[in-house]
Order: structure tokens, then C-alpha cells, then sequence
């Protein structure tokens, strides 16, 4: 089987990218107003994006600029997408803040709304909600390309998914980037923007 | 496609160390949960599993001890006791996969707002312990919550079937930790007592601490314990896109994960011997699981969950509970699903309320649901 990718998007400190085009700059210090930019270019509303960590915003942004206008995604049988993320500092953030939150034993009131994002897989699931996807959701680490690869390819030769988002997210307070890709198999697609091999 | 076997398999938990010293208790149906001494926690009291350090800290000498977490000592252990009956393996075609939700989470609990600990970083510690066996790929870590186990199993079959690696030794653990103790308590998640799976009466999870280890190849021929060995036939992964902190009320992921496992097998419901339930004991899981199951129709087949005996131990569990679901099936002999007596959910389960021996018993189903939405299934075959 010939898998391609059909669409591109990354964001990085410089700006947000789509399919390699530069459709947001970044004109700040702090990645939450420079997320909010590139909410605001989408056009989208959505309230539960303000209810996320920092690692989750940034994912379901650079996949709403993966899936803008991105017809065929939505015929997809919902259970045969899959969704694979890499990511090196797994939900750091939020772990730090939920740490402070619970390291005053005299004041020990962990929020909910923060210890459900020390997860690095949450990120996949809020994802999952907003594209009504189904299949496999998988955060792997660290970035490892080979295996990451492997991986993908073997998720479409033994039949579990037919259509894959996939890439890297990864998110600190001193540096943050995301990379997301459009797996498809070459038989469903008419054209395509750059070879699977080619990915990262 | 390679057929994949797990020929091997380590535990470390509150029930003991190896995989006989457990089965040996569970046996006798002893749980590993108790009221435990947490003094810093103001929230008493806490039921949970926890490992005695003292069974088996001492295998390690000073400098070991000083250098490596607890945790990285735990799989340490765990790798060395599932590579003795294949120290003659090629380690080209060989792969670690771990799967944990917070690895070395205590690290950061020592100085929360000191600089960061990098081995509280889950790549930093996949390293170390890579870099303790010399094994020449690198390590990957499966963080999928609650699934991680399951996923990790899945990847590792995966992998092998598709002929990238022969063998994959697939560990799974997480530590007993403030960090995680108080968010489950803030979701309001967990137990005042022992916890009890599919009863009318349960109110919540206990936490549990394991490491559990399972190698997996695609020669059976490798195998020198027959209770440990056993066919992987299918699996299946999903999301339930509904919440990012409780499960579909209908059991919409679930139904898919295990329907995808099916059809790897080739199985129908009717093939489907014994079920390993995820079964946290939180009301909300056990009855969308009860309802998945029932929609699936495997509402008959004979069902425990592990909770019980070990609490839920988080990154271990898919792959502890696994293991002993294989245990379960080579032996005929299927525990009684501790903390349980009378049904609680809409949808009647065969919950085991007792031992039962049944040495027909080819196929058995492992499911696990968790944080993020995700779900996971694994068919295992006697061979």
C-alpha cells in the first residue's frame, strides 16, 4: 500500500503554517495571545478551547489548520481514523502547576479542570471530540521517527485505519511546536502534496 | 502478518514478586488492598496497593539503589527477569516498549518549584533504562492513560506481525503518588473502602502500584513456562470523541474496540470464553461497560475484574491484567471477581462470584477504557 500525505500544518514561534504557507505570524512574547490570533484567523467558536492547557490549544489549532476545508476527512468511516501524536515533554505544564497546587498540605484543593490535562494523551482525546473521530489515538515518546514511521505504516497494511493524523506536538513554557499530517492511502487520493516518506 | 506470542511474564505488586507468588494469592483470594499510612495526606483514610520495597530493593546493590529511581529499579528488575530465558535473542530485532502515565512522578514531587528533575521527563527515563541493557533501539514510551498497557501490547503485536521486530518485551508501571492520589480525589473517583467491580454498591477506584511485564515473539518456541504462553489472535483501539475525563454512556468506543478485535480474530461473541473487564468500580464505568458487553453480546460470557485484588494500577494495568487473563486460561481455573456480590448495572454481566474451573476455555478478552476517551481490546487464543 502507497501512503501520501494529502495536507500539512505546523506551528511554530515564528507563525502558523498551512500545507507550507505562512496564514498566521506570531507578533508576540506569550504563546496564549499568539494562539489566540490563530483562533481568531479560523474563524471557528468553540468554548471548550478556552477550557484547555496550553499543549491541547496547540494541538487543536494546528489540526484545525491541517482540516480547514478538507473535504474528504469527512467521509471517513469515524472508526477507521486514527490519530498518532509524538511528543517529548509529555504534559509538563500542567503537571507543574497541579504539583504547586497540591504541595501546601495546609491548602490542598487540586482543580479537576487542571489534573485532567497531566496527561499527554488528552490532547488526542480533545481532538478525537472536536473531528468526531473514533479510531486509535495514540501518544507515543519520545520523537523517534523510525519508529513513528513503522508504526503508521502498520496501522493501514493490517487494516485498523484507512486515514491518519499524525505528527508532533510538544509544549513548555520556554519553547512549543506542532508538526500534523494527513496519512492517506494513494488509492483514495487524486493528488497529493508530498510522499509519506517525507514526513518531518 | 507474523502470528505474535507472549512467551514470558514479570509482576511486582502488592501481591508479590514473579508471576506465581501473585497467582499464588489471588488464588487464595487475597486482595492486595489496605488501608494504608499516608501521613502527609490530609484525606484519611486511603485505601490502596501498595509494593513492599523490602521483597525486593535489597537485588540491587548501593550505587544501583542511589542512581536509579524506584521506579527505574522496578522495570530494571522486571527487564532482567523476562530476558533470562532469551539471553541468546538478537537484539537488532528486539524492542522495549513502556507503557506508564506519570513514570517518575515522585521526582517533581520533591521540588515542585525547584528546577525540573529531567527523569521525571518519561523520555529521559525510557533512556536510562535502555542505556542500563545496551539495547540498540531506543526505547518508546505509550502514554494513553488508563489503556496505556493494552495499547502498548497492541503496539508491540503490531510491530512484530508487520516483521519490524521479532520480540518486544512490553512493560508497563506506575508509582503510588501524591500527584495522582489527589486528582483522582478531587473527581470525587475513589472508594472509602475496598473496591467493589459491578456491585450495587460501589462507590469509586482504589489506586494500585504494580510493574508488570510481558515479552512478546513471534517464535513460541522460546517459551520455558507454558502458563505464560499464549496466542495474540486480535486487537482493536478506539475513542470515544465524547469526554476528555469520563467514558461514553453507551460504551460507543468500547463497542468499536472490541468489535475490531473480533474481526482480527475472526471470532464472533459466541467464541468469547472469559472476559478481563477494565471494571474500575467507578459507577459510571462498570455500567458502560455492562452496556458495551451486552450490545456485543458477550452479557453470558463468564467475567472478572482484577481492581479488587490490586486496585487500579494505572500504566501496569492493561498488561498486569493480561497477564493474568493468560494465566487464567492456560490453567482452566478463573478467579472470582473480588468486591463483588450483587449485579449494579442496567445490563446483566456474568460476574464471577466464585472460582471456577473450566479447562475448555480457549479464548479470552482483554478491554480497558480510560482518561482522554480512549478504549482497547486484546484477544488472547490457548494455544
Amino acid at each position: 500500500m502507497k501512503l501520501i500525505i494529502s495536507a500539512t500544518s505546523k506551528i511554530t514561534s515564528e507563525g502558523a503554517y498551512q500545507n507550507g504557507h505562512l496564514v498566521v505570524s506570531n507578533e508576540h512574547d506569550e504563546a496564549g495571545r499568539f494562539f489566540k490570533d490563530c483562533y481568531t484567523h479560523l474563524a471557528i467558536t468553540y468554548p471548550k478551547y478556552y477550557k484547555m492547557d496550553r499543549l491541547s490549544q496547540l494541538c487543536f489549532l494546528c489540526a484545525e489548520f491541517l482540516l480547514v476545508g478538507h473535504d474528504r476527512f469527512k467521509d471517513y468511516d469515524r472508526g477507521q481514523i486514527a490519530v498518532v501524536i509524538e511528543n517529548y515533554h509529555a504534559s509538563l505544564v500542567s503537571d507543574q502547576k497541579h504539583q504547586i497546587s497540591i504541595s501546601d498540605r495546609d491548602n490542598y484543593f487540586p482543580s479537576p479542570s487542571v489534573f485532567v490535562y497531566t496527561l499527554p494523551n488528552i490532547m488526542l482525546g480533545e481532538l478525537c471530540i472536536r473531528h468526531q473521530i473514533n479510531g486509535e489515538a495514540t501518544c507515543l515518546l519520545p520523537e523517534n521517527k523510525d519508529f513513528f514511521c513503522k508504526y503508521i505504516r502498520a496501522l493501514f497494511d493490517g487494516g485498523a485505519s484507512e486515514c491518519c493524523i499524525a505528527g508532533r506536538v510538544d509544549f513548555t513554557d520556554s519553547a512549543y511546536g506542532a508538526e500534523l499530517y494527513l496519512i492517506e492511502n494513494s488509492a483514495m487520493v487524486g493528488q497529493h502534496i508530498a510522499k509519506f516518506e517525507s514526513i518531518f | 502478518m507474523r502470528q505474535v506470542y507472549t512467551i514470558a511474564d514479570f509482576i511486582i505488586s502488592s501481591l508479590g514478586v514473579g508471576t506465581p507468588a501473585n497467582m499464588a494469592q489471588l488464588r487464595a483470594g487475597k486482595s492486595g488492598i489496605r488501608e494504608i499510612e499516608f501521613p502527609q495526606i490530609p484525606l484519611q483514610p486511603v485505601y490502596a496497593s501498595r509494593i513492599d520495597d523490602q521483597e525486593w530493593l535489597s537485588r540491587f546493590s548501593h550505587d544501583e539503589q542511589s542512581y536509579y529511581t524506584r521506579l527505574e529499579l522496578q522495570f530494571i528488575l522486571a527487564i532482567k527477569s523476562l530476558l533470562q530465558p532469551v539471553d541468546l535473542m538478537d537484539l537488532s530485532r528486539f524492542l522495549l516498549v513502556i507503557s506508564t502515565t506519570k513514570g517518575n512522578i515522585d521526582l517533581m514531587e520533591q521540588s515542585p518549584e525547584k528546577a525540573l528533575d529531567q527523569r521525571a521527563l518519561l523520555p529521559v527515563m525510557a533512556r536510562r533504562i535502555n542505556t542500563y541493557f545496551s539495547f540498540p533501539h531506543e526505547a518508546v514510551v505509550i502514554s494513553n492513560a488508563c489503556i496505556s498497557g493494552v495499547s502498548a501490547m497492541l503496539a508491540g503485536q503490531m510491530m512484530i506481525s508487520a516483521g519490524h521486530y521479532d520480540h518486544v518485551l512490553v512493560l508497563g508501571g506506575d508509582l503510588f503518588s501524591h500527584f495522582v492520589y489527589s486528582g483522582f480525589n478531587s473527581f470525587m473517583a475513589l472508594s472509602k473502602s475496598q473496591c467493589k467491580p459491578f456491585d450495587k454498591n460501589r462507590d469509586g477506584i482504589n489506586l494500585g502500584e504494580a510493574v508488570a511485564g510481558v515479552f512478546l515473539s513471534s517464535n513460541p518456541g522460546m517459551c520455558q513456562n507454558t502458563s505464560a504462553l499464549a496466542k495474540i489472535v486480535g486487537g482493536g483501539q478506539s475513542n470515544d470523541a465524547n469526554h476528555i475525563s469520563g467514558p461514553s454512556r453507551e460504551g460507543l468506543g468500547l463497542k468499536i474496540a472490541v468489535a475490531k478485535a473480533m474481526k482480527q480474530a475472526g471470532l464472533t461473541a459466541a467464541n468469547i470464553d472469559y472476559i478481563n473487564a477494565h471494571g474500575t468500580a467507578t459507577v459510571y464505568n462498570d455500567e458502560m461497560e455492562a452496556k458495551a458487553f451486552a450490545a456485543l453480546g458477550l452479557g453470558e460470557a463468564p467475567l472478572n475484574s482484577l481492581k479488587g485484588y490490586y486496585g487500579h494500577t494505572l500504566g501496569a494495568a492493561g498488561i498486569l491484567e493480561s497477564v493474568i487473563a493468560i494465566w487464567q486460561l492456560n490453567e482452566g481455573d478463573f478467579l472470582k471477581s473480588a468486591g463483588y456480590e450483587e449485579s449494579g448495572t442496567s445490563e446483566p454481566l456474568n460476574v464471577l462470584k466464585n472460582r471456577q474451573q473450566n479447562n475448555e476455555a480457549r479464548f479470552a478478552l482483554k478491554t480497558a477504557s480510560g482518561f482522554g476517551g480512549g478504549n482497547a481490546a486484546i484477544i488472547f487464543e490457548k494455544p
